[in-house]
């Protein structure tokens, strides 16, 4: 069996997957929407905070109200861009997860899954392309909303409180293009996974709620909080998300049975 | 290539739907099962495409299980069933280009191959609207297209008229019999004893245990024994 024609069924499947994807323009407005909303909402909130800041009548006025000074509007402005880093990668897991999720049920509900069993593709190509094909639109709405917003969020001045956060830091490409990314593949993966040996709709949502709950809250909080710690912490997450998912996918040759009683 | 069932027994814990069955399909036959609901034509069906396990004895085709065949084995077997097995938002077109995809056959190929059918079966025209606009008849057709155009060797048919009318009906007995006449080995489980009377090289009575497998002539001549014999003489 040869590695190239592996990847070209997986990648046959993932087309196949995007391309029913495409056709559900409401389902994708609603997963842009989530991202853009998350990051609207911290971007607005930054540039609400350098205003108060930058304006001595909103700054004195607040000042009455609660603490603030040049040190709160900066640690304010860390505060939020830590929040759109965690928001921006656990809503991206979480979506990818929840897609994943439900590759296998809809070739279950379809009435697929007998004939796709039956054709010549592996087991391991098969998960892959599910996963792949779950990830395609979802990464590209993430890159570009949320590294918008990521973008904007550089021009208030404030946010050289914490650079690690922001576009300014190599460790965050990484974690946006290369660790994120790998993450949301591990997390799509157990939850192909999870909904393959489940026997029904619900028990299969559940199995796949249950990863997404825990996963994303972990792999977002990893994510976000090893960005000060530079450019090694995210390749060695980006490292251990790729074993993960690698892991699961062999895991996934074992686990996904051609026998369609089990 | 020849497809084998030797002893074979599937069990679903209590359930014992198919217990003991041994036949053999040849290439250029066609091999029907009858049988009452219930009686486990489905399931072997699906122990015979290598879908199902079997809990004793084994399936084979040219000496290898099912189960185990390898890559290219593993795409001779063709199925069609009750239900057609297709992506509803993907045209029918995208439909067969896709499964084509899997068998490594290029779009070129699969419209090539397909065209003739597509044509035969009136199904031309509707093939780049989206399935879940077909009605359960020409979803039916274009899982029959499917299946042909990967040029099985063996193709397992389970009841693949159920949602036809009479004329599409006749048109895919027609096929299924060329395909016999061309090599194909193909067993078909059917209710349409008619259906069954003139394409069917032998047929053998499915309930649980696989009955004499003989033509349904023969059959038909044979004494009663029991309702689905009085069945197989009922008039046509």
């Amino acid at each position: 069996m040869s590695a190239g024609g592996a990847i070209r069924r997986a990648l046959h499947v993932a087309r196949r997957e995007a391309r029913e994807q495409a056709r559900q323009p409401v389902m994708l407005a609603v997963i842009g929407s989530l991202f853009a909303i998350v990051t609207g909402m911290a971007v607005a909130t930054l540039f609400l905070v350098q205003f108060a800041h930058d304006d001595p009548a909103t700054a004195e006025l607040l000042a009455k109200a609660v603490p603030f000074d040049e040190a709160a509007a900066r640690s304010i402005a860390a505060s939020v861009l830590g929040l759109l880093n965690f928001l921006g990668f656990s809503q991206y897991l979480g979506v990818s997860a929840v897609l994943a999720g439900h590759a296998m049920i809809h070739e279950r509900q379809c009435g697929t899954l007998t004939f796709l069993l039956l054709a010549p593709i592996g087991r391991t190509e098969l998960v892959a392309g599910k996963v792949a094909g779950a990830l395609a639109w979802t990464t590209a709405l993430y890159v570009v909303l949320v590294g918008a917003g990521a973008a904007l969020a550089t021009l208030p001045s404030l946010t050289d409180a914490a650079p690690w956060l922001t576009p300014r830091s190599p460790a965050w490409w990484v974690a946006f293009l290369v660790a994120g990314p790998l993450w949301a593949s591990a997390i799509a993966t157990a939850c192909v996974l999870v909904s393959s040996v489940a026997r029904d709709v619900r028990a299969a949502q559940q199995g796949v709620w249950f990863i997404v709950f825990f996963a994303t809250l972990a792999a977002g909080t990893l994510l976000t909080g090893s960005l000060n710690q530079g450019l090694g912490a995210q390749l060695v997450s980006a490292g251990a998300a790729a074993v993960t998912s690698a892991t699961l996918l062999a895991l996934a040759a074992v686990v996904v049975s051609r026998d369609l009683s089990r | 290539m020849s497809l084998r069932a030797q002893s074979v027994v599937r069990r679903f814990g209590e359930r014992v739907p198919v217990r003991g069955v041994d036949l053999e399909m040849k290439p250029g036959e066609v091999f029907g099962l009858i049988g009452p609901n219930g009686g486990g034509k489905s399931t072997l069906l699906l122990l015979l495409a290598g879908l199902v396990a079997p809990t004793e004895g084994r399936v084979t085709l040219d000496g290898t299980p099912t189960t185990e065949l390898a890559r290219a084995a593993q795409g001779k077997i063709g199925l069609i069933t009750a239900e057609p097995g297709l992506y509803p938002l993907l045209t029918g077109r995208e439909n067969l280009h896709f499964f084509g995809g899997l068998y490594g056959l290029s779009p070129g190929e699969v419209d090539h191959r397909s065209q003739p059918l597509l044509e035969e079966l009136e199904l031309g025209p509707a093939l780049d609207r989206r399935t879940s606009e077909y009605s359960s008849g020409m979803r039916q057709k274009v899982s029959l297209v499917r299946a042909l155009a990967l040029r099985p060797a063996v193709l397992l048919l389970d009841e693949p008229t159920a949602n036809l009318d009479p004329l599409s009906s006749h048109t895919l007995h027609s096929v299924v019999r060329r395909c016999a006449d061309e090599g194909v080995a193909v067993g078909i489980a059917t209710h349409d004893l008619h259906a069954a009377s003139y394409i069917c090289d032998r047929v053998g009575v499915m309930d649980g245990v696989l009955g004499p497998v003989e033509t349904l002539a023969t059959k038909r001549s044979a004494p009663p024994e029991g309702r689905l014999h009085q069945l197989l003489r009922a008039p046509r």
